[in-house]
């Protein structure tokens, strides 16, 4: 749904809310909208989605990405006001389920559109180095990227002037960033950013944010998988056990009253694990 | 978190299953008794993985020696090569927690480590008994045989150590394959179109239905004024279509 069609459906609900007084609804749609917005903004920043089931906050989760990206390159995505008028809008709404006054909804839209105009890059994207050069004016350190660097037998020699340029420049962005977001300042300030890092090691140029992998969205989904690997393990162990021992079989038949109870007991044992491996993990999970 | 409990869990699991592959290393592997039908012990062998095939019988007694079997079953190296990576994967499970990984490329290498070992368990546990035990004519997993004519008893059975590496395959298995598949994951997403973002970020939306919500509150509306009539109902519900078309 485009933003256009969007604003003209909430001004309807609206007009039509304060008509029957509910005001609730409104407070519930300001919600659901500010926790869809921050949420794209997290994933778009790589960062995994708000943790709903554990009871996770919109504000605690403005201020989790706010601390990674701080912690990176020293730039919050989110202003400290919002957050601040967004805990409170919050707490109450959760206490008061979902009542609260007609003020704290007006701040919830406030906030909502200004986290609409909040221009994040996705971080998921390879960087056009040579665009990014050009249109930021970086043509000086263009001799660290990857192309250029291979034509330069001896970078090293450049490396503190480069650094300190870099870290100039860099800091310079910062402090626009911290006046207003913009996307391509950006996306600037992180490449810089892999670039300092990159003078010491090989890198393959990409955006990288340092973050535990346990934040990761994927990494979070793929932890109920463990369990099937798990049903895997003994569902190998036990088929392989059987093929073992009716590969045994195959060459000793003369002593196979004692061996087939072993086969059996095996195959049946791999035969539960697959149907239940099937049930539980095959479908959807995997 | 739940998830990072059951995490942790796996882990101490596949701890516990590296120190029991260590165990297993200097118990006995392997073992076949001979006994004549007065229930005498004859011939007894036992196999390790660094003395061989070892005896707890005196050398003198002709039957055991008649009866030892082919002399080393798996190459000394494996073992050597077996105890490289048990140590390796410790390292790897105490000090590269995969949790806090923050440059997915230098756990890499940690993948494989985890990965080799299984395979290696696998190989002493699943092929081991293929190409060593059953060509030798000695029984997998256990069987005791009477023998009426020569009038002996005889026991083959696997011994401590294989059921510790048995018990040990279940336990490292999963975390070593969630090990790779994430890393191998995680690299290869570093790769990823931008429309798997989008479909994650749509994924991860709260669904919204205003028009829902504004035929609801419109009834309510007409309610307030008066109870409309089913046609009325109707009539409201068009003109919510009408104007989502």
């Amino acid at each position: 749904m485009s933003y256009q069609v969007l604003d003209t459906k909430l001004k309807s609900l609206i007009h039509v809310c304060k008509e029957t007084g509910n005001h609730k609804k409104i407070a519930v749609v300001s919600f659901i909208l500010t926790s869809n917005r921050i949420n794209e903004i997290g994933l778009n920043l790589g960062v995994r989605p708000r943790n709903k089931d554990s009871g996770e906050k919109i504000f605690e989760y403005m201020e989790y990405i706010n601390e990674i990206f701080v912690e990176n390159i020293n730039v919050p995505i989110f202003q400290a006001s919002h957050i601040e008028m967004l805990r409170q809008s919050e707490i109450l709404f959760l206490k008061n389920k979902g009542f609260i006054p007609l003020e704290y909804i007006k701040n919830m839209f406030s906030i909502y559109y200004e986290l609409r105009k909040l221009e994040v890059p996705n971080l998921y994207k390879s960087i056009d180095h040579e665009t990014l050069i050009h249109s930021s004016k970086l043509g000086a350190f263009s001799m660290l990227s990857v192309g250029a660097r291979r034509k330069k037998n001896d970078p090293d020699a450049f490396k503190p002037l480069i650094l300190q340029k870099i870290t100039e420049k860099e800091a310079f962005l910062k402090k626009n960033l911290q006046d207003d977001l913009n996307s391509q300042n950006f996306e600037t300030v992180i490449y810089l950013h892999t670039l300092k890092k990159s003078l010491g090691h090989e890198k393959n140029g990409k955006i990288t944010i340092q973050g535990a992998l346990k934040d990761n969205i994927n990494y979070q989904r793929s932890l109920n998988l463990i369990f099937g690997y798990f049903i895997l393990g003994l569902i190998i162990l036990f088929t392989s056990l059987g093929i073992i021992i009716l590969f045994e079989l195959s060459f000793i038949t003369i002593h196979a009253i004692g061996l087939n109870s072993w086969v059996i007991i095996f195959f049946a044992c791999g035969s539960i694990l697959i149907y239940f491996y099937i049930k539980q993990f095959r479908k959807g999970r995997f | 978190m739940m998830e990072q409990n059951i995490m942790n869990r796996f882990r101490i699991m596949y701890l516990v299953g590296l120190i029991l592959l260590f165990i297993s290393i200097f118990l006995e592997w392997y073992s076949f008794q001979m006994y004549n039908f007065e229930n005498t012990l004859v011939a007894s062998w036992s196999y390790y993985f660094f003395i061989g095939w070892y005896t707890p019988l005196s050398s003198d007694i002709p039957v055991n020696i008649f009866m030892k079997p082919e002399s080393s079953i798996i190459p000394f190296i494996l073992h050597v090569i077996l105890i490289g990576f048990i140590l390796a994967a410790g390292y790897v499970i105490l000090f590269k927690n995969i949790d806090t990984a923050k440059n997915i490329h230098t756990y890499n290498k940690c993948a494989y480590i985890n990965l080799f070992l299984v395979l290696l368990i696998g190989f002493y546990v699943i092929v081991c008994p293929i190409i060593y035990l059953a060509p030798n004519e000695l029984y997998f997993p256990f069987l005791s045989i009477r023998d009426y004519d020569l009038e002996y008893f005889y026991v083959y059975s696997l011994g401590s150590g294989y059921i510790l590496q048995l018990i040990s395959f279940p336990l490292t298995f999963p975390y070593s394959i969630f090990y790779y598949k994430t890393i191998n994951s995680f690299i290869q997403q570093e790769r990823a179109p931008e429309k798997l973002i989008e479909q994650k970020i749509q994924n991860s939306q709260e669904f919204l239905d205003l028009d829902k919500y504004i035929a609801e509150e419109e009834l309510q509306q007409q309610k307030n004024i008066s109870i409309p009539k089913d046609n009325e109902i109707n009539k409201i519900l068009t003109t919510s279509i009408e104007r989502r078309k």
